[in-house]
């Protein structure tokens, strides 16, 4: 069965966005990829089989986006969110609304994704809340070579016990480093 | 010449110190836990790194808090460190340990004693977090040498803090993967 990972995009001072949720510089990597990050990027579209977000990061999405089809991520997406919404669907790219709560988007995420990994892409409220429920098994990070000073912080409000972490992979490309953790859970 | 330059453990949610930081528990609940790569069985590289942070420095800074609130009494009135220490501390504070040198008359008095001492050895801006973010409001640090351990701390000292600063681009110049720990250095882009 696939993992749930966690995947954002991070500067060292840990922000995943600008206050209101802008770029910050912190996508540079993605939309201008080196040839090492063009790969973690081919990973990401061949390994991931759903991708879970919150309403937020959708909404950002979807306003930088002139069509549905222009999300590269052939797969199913479900979006964590309190307001009810027809599901979407465009090709093998769908969105379903998920009103009732972080388990029930891993769930039907994880039926979609069979045996392929499943992403949170975040937001930062999304990612904690996940965090905090011990349902992350990998955290990937995109770790960007600037101090945002002030923005969306991934790591708050994830509760106060040590979480031992394995470093799995370390990627060196140009300006961004590519980390990836394994949860080390707590009865190992 | 000589460059500032800030090298400390931090947890990958940013933490460099845990709860409840006190004389007896100078790096707070769990903190020790951000050490364990340079004091439990460290391996060749991570004793190379723990040396070249060591005989790189010509002087260390220290801030106040870090200084007063966890270390003074823990270190029994000697400087643990391979070089002159400086303490930036506001005036009528009180005395510091021999090896230590009190600077009353701020960071960039501080910033330039250390650097007449390390002639030209570094700086080694060894924390704490606030006299970390002010130096770096103020430009004055030259490079971050950051051991990303591999925990979520989850609560605790966050090192680039709360207080919203303006954005710094730094260039990652250099990085060494390990075992429990990860050694990033940046060069703060000025």
């Amino acid at each position: 069965m696939g993992k749930v990972i966690l995947d954002m995009a991070m500067s060292l001072d840990g922000f995943i966005s600008g206050v209101n949720g802008e770029d910050v510089g912190l996508y540079n990597w993605y939309f201008d990829p080196a040839p090492k990050s063009e790969a973690v990027i081919q990973e990401l579209l061949t390994g991931l089989g759903a991708i879970i977000m919150g309403k937020g990061a959708y909404n950002t999405g979807e306003e930088e986006t002139d069509s549905i089809d222009d999300n590269p991520y052939k797969m199913a997406h479900f979006i964590v969110t309190h307001d009810p919404h027809e599901k979407i669907v465009s090709g093998a790219i769908s969105y379903t609304f998920v009103t009732d709560g972080i388990e029930s988007a891993l769930q039907q995420a994880k039926v979609a994704a069979g045996d392929k990994d499943i992403a949170i892409a975040g937001g930062a409220d999304i990612a904690q809340q996940y965090l905090a429920a011990g349902l992350v098994e990998e955290i990937q990070l995109h770790l960007a070579p600037i101090l945002v000073g002030k923005g969306k912080r991934l790591f708050d409000n994830i509760g106060g016990a040590l979480v031992e972490l394995e470093s799995t992979r370390v990627i060196d490309s140009s300006g961004v480093t590519h980390l990836k953790y394994r949860v080390v859970k707590s009865d190992e | 010449m000589s460059k500032v330059v800030l090298d400390l453990s931090m947890s990958l949610d940013g933490i460099v110190a845990g709860t409840d930081i006190s004389p007896e528990q100078p790096l707070g609940k769990d903190g020790e836990r951000l050490h364990y790569w340079m004091f439990e069985n460290p391996n060749e590289t991570n004793t190379r790194i723990m040396e070249e942070t060591a005989t790189s420095a010509g002087a260390v800074l220290v801030g106040a808090r870090t200084y007063y609130d966890a270390i003074n009494t823990g270190w029994n009135g000697v400087n643990p460190f391979p070089a002159p220490a400086f303490v930036i501390a506001k005036a009528g504070s009180a005395s510091v340990v021999k090896g230590f040198t009190l600077v009353t008359d701020g960071i960039a008095s501080a910033v330039q004693q250390a650097k007449a001492v390390a002639g030209d050895k570094n700086v080694w801006l060894m924390g704490g977090a606030r006299l970390t973010q002010q130096m770096l409001q103020a430009n004055l640090i030259d490079e971050l040498h950051i051991h990303l351990v591999p925990i979520l701390m989850g609560d605790g000292l966050r090192l680039f803090g709360e207080a919203g600063m303006d954005a710094i681009d730094l260039e990652q110049i250099g990085l060494v993967e390990s075992v429990g720990v990860t050694h990033f250095k940046y060069r703060v882009v000025k």
